[in-house]
């Protein structure tokens, strides 16, 4: 039986890749974003920085500057603390800020003027300060014209530090735009990713729910397979068994068992153990067919013997044929049957086909008895006294000479018996030749045979056209001869018998008394008669061997006749039967079926 | 060979057919020398000498003990020096095995034993007047079983 996979294995191959790739796509874009938004974080962390440094640039230099205004204004050195400290504090922020603007140009060449700028600054400072400590008048003019110069410095460097602001902001707002956008971004994919492995999620499980009702469904057909086909084991004494060929290993169904008379799965299935079943003389058979299996990988039917655990001779069947499964290995799948009961009933019939073939030659050395041992006596004894010469017979009393006639009556009446039966025997065992003949031909021959009885008796015999019949051309004469002989035996007394012999096709269903019809259609050839007749009620009793319905002496017979006509209606499938009334004739039909 | 008589040969185990056989042939009158043997194998030994005179006709009861009728119709016909005697079967049954069998044997003709004396000795007149070289030509399985 050819079996259609309803799950395919290959669409769950497919699934699980896909699954897989598609939350790897997801993991990886989601990774991505996460990237994104941590540089995008980074970027504006990093403006906040350059402008937290340009801030304290200035604020420093703001500090540099109280403190020498602060030191012009009283003198006192402590004050000056602020400006000394300043500078390394501008050098350390700038350094900050030429670390961060690096890869940024523009901003590059804005550092190197403000690094001019805060150069010139710390000039101005120095000369202020170098002004101060020379001269304590006369420095007014020159620190009046410092402080413009150096106020003017300071505008270029808030300049230039604006400048910078600005623009690290101009980039704030962009990157915080971008910033923002991919926060947007952020909760899409999270879904995305739910969403997506959620569906992922649903119809495998849809699928597998699907398919597992489907294995479930399977399941219970295979049970019911498994059950149903045990039972049919059982009940048809057959089993089933495997045998890989590549890894030696062997399964026997349950009622492999059973049939060697185990309990199912009671030993190791494998050949050795199966031997130690097999009837000695079948041993060496069984184990040379194990190894033909190995070298031809096919069993053959092969018919064997085998002694059940309780020590009962049983005859098995077996042959196999062998498949590949999927990891190539080559199994023989064998089925064995136990045919004990055929066999025997085989045997039995063998043996009784033999007891009947020997009756039947004791049958036929009867027949020998009868025709030679039987006929040799009296055709002796009928010799014997054909040798009486005429006046031997005259010698006798008048009483001898009676007796005498009578004894040579009774021989005759003997053979005549003798002779009958053995017609009778004949025609039970003779050789059933059925050729295609014509019936009018038949009663033609009839009439021939019987043409000196016909003309003694001066019986008539009339009919219509007969068919043409597959029949056994001797025996249906012999039925002719044997019909009419009976007929013009029973005539009336000195009324000629006459005999009217009609065919007629006729169906078969319309005719109760063909039991069991052979053919639709038959043929009923009635052989009717003006002679005495008998009593309607004894109709099939005429048909008995040796039976006779008349004992008066002045009919003669031996009761064999009819019944050889019973019995070669038999021999053509068909049917005889009597009808008649007390002086009111007979009527023998025959029925003969339209064979081909 | 004497040409004066003809030679005749009856192998029968009945005594009282082998009386009427003798009876016969006296009543007839015919110039016979009539031999006479109880079974099959006291014939086969007889006709083994070498110097027998071999029968113009053979009567061949079939069924005797120890050699039986067949038997010795087979022996007969397959031995160079006799299968030319002329033989009748001559036997109570008239089974159509048995005719069958001694025709394809080569018996000449096949006679059933009469019951009555008078039709013996037609049987008898009639079988050793025949022209056997005309009738071994002409033989059928028609006219092969003798009708009186």
């Amino acid at each position: 039986m050819k079996h259609t996979y309803l799950i395919n294995p290959l669409l769950y191959k497919v699934l699980f890749v896909l699954s897989v790739g598609v939350l790897l796509i997801v993991a990886s874009l989601n990774y991505q974003h996460n990237e994104k938004i941590a540089c995008a974080s980074e970027k504006v962390l990093h403006i906040h920085k350059v402008n937290c440094e340009l801030e304290k640039i200035n604020s420093l230099l703001k500090d540099g500057q109280r403190g020498i205004d602060g030191f012009i204004i009283t003198k006192d050195v402590e004050l000056l603390k602020p400006y000394l400290k300043s500078r390394k504090q501008v050098d350390a922020s700038f350094k900050i800020l030429k670390t961060l603007l690096s890869t940024n140009v523009v901003q590059q060449e804005n550092l190197k003027s403000l690094l001019f700028l805060i150069d010139k600054k710390y000039e101005n400072y120095k000369q202020t300060l170098q002004i101060q400590l020379k001269t304590d008048n006369n420095t007014s003019k020159f620190i009046g014209a410092t402080i413009k110069l150096d106020n003017a410095v300071m505008d270029a460097i808030t300049k230039i530090s604006k400048k910078m602001i600005a623009r690290e902001n101009s980039y704030l707002l962009q990157r915080t735009n971008i910033y923002n956008y991919q926060l947007f971004l952020n909760p899409l994919f999270a879904i995305g990713t739910v969403i997506t492995t959620l569906i992922l999620l649903v119809f495998s499980y849809v699928k597998i729910d699907g398919d597992i009702r489907v294995l479930k469904e399977s399941n219970d057909n295979l049970l019911f397979l498994k059950t149903s086909n045990d039972q049919s084991e059982i009940l048809g004494k057959y089993s089933s068994w495997l045998w890989n060929l590549d890894t030696n290993a062997m399964t026997f169904s349950d009622n492999q068992y059973r049939l060697l008379g185990f309990k199912p799965q009671s030993f190791k299935a494998n050949t050795t153990n199966f031997i130690k079943s097999v009837h000695p003389d079948d041993k060496y058979l069984v184990e040379n067919i194990i190894n033909k299996i190995i070298t031809d990988e096919e069993l053959p039917t092969i018919y064997y013997r085998v002694l059940t655990k309780n020590n009962e001779i049983r005859y098995f069947k077996s042959n196999g044929t062998l498949i590949i499964n999927r990891f190539k290995n080559k199994i023989i799948v064998g089925n064995t049957r136990d045919i004990s009961d055929e066999k025997i009933a085989k045997l039995d019939i063998e043996v009784r086909n033999m007891e009947l073939e020997q009756s039947n030659n004791e049958l036929i050395s009867f027949n020998y008895v009868a025709s030679h041992d039987l006929q040799e006596p009296l055709r002796k004894i009928q010799t014997f006294i054909s040798r009486f010469s005429e006046i031997d017979i005259k010698n006798l009393s008048q009483n001898g000479k009676g007796y005498f006639l009578k004894i040579e009556a009774a021989i005759v009446k003997m053979r005549e018996l003798i002779d009958d039966l053995l017609l009778y025997s004949r025609t039970s065992k003779s050789e059933k030749k059925f050729e295609l003949f014509d019936l009018n031909e038949t009663l033609e021959r009839t009439k021939q045979e019987l043409s000196q009885i016909i003309k003694d008796s001066r019986a008539t015999i009339s009919s219509n056209t007969m068919p043409t019949l597959m029949i056994i051309p001797f025996q249906m004469q012999q039925l002719f001869v044997n019909i009419i002989i009976n007929s013009i035996k029973y005539a009336k007394k000195n009324v000629p018998a006459i005999i009217k012999i009609e065919s007629t096709k006729i169906n078969a269903i319309d005719y109760p008394i063909l039991t069991k019809p052979v053919s639709e259609e038959y043929y009923e050839i009635s052989f009717a008669d003006n002679g005495i007749g008998f009593d309607e009620q004894y109709a099939d009793k005429v048909f008995i061997l040796f039976n006779r319905l008349i004992s008066d002496d002045d009919y003669e017979g031996s009761g064999i006749g009819l019944t050889i006509c019973k019995k070669i209606a038999e021999n053509h499938l068909g049917h005889l039967a009597a009808h008649s009334s007390v002086n009111g004739g007979s009527t023998f039909t025959l029925y003969l079926p339209i064979l081909k | 060979m004497q040409t004066d008589f003809t030679h005749i040969i009856l192998a029968d185990d009945d005594e009282d057919d082998r009386n009427f056989f003798s009876e016969a042939f006296d009543e007839l009158k015919i110039k016979t020398k009539l031999h006479l043997f109880n079974n099959g194998v006291q014939l086969m030994e007889y006709l083994s000498v070498s110097n027998s005179i071999l029968p113009n006709i053979l009567f061949l009861d079939l069924n005797m003990p120890l050699k039986s009728g067949i038997e010795c119709l087979n022996e007969i016909k397959t031995n160079e020096r006799f299968k030319n005697i002329a033989i009748a079967i001559y036997s109570t049954s008239a089974s159509d095995d048995d005719i069958e069998a001694t025709f394809v044997s080569g018996a000449n003709i096949y006679i059933k034993k009469p019951s009555d004396f008078d039709t013996l000795k037609k049987i008898l007149k009639d079988v050793v007047t025949i022209n056997w070289q005309y009738q071994t030509s002409d033989l059928n399985k028609d006219n092969f079983l003798l009708k009186i």
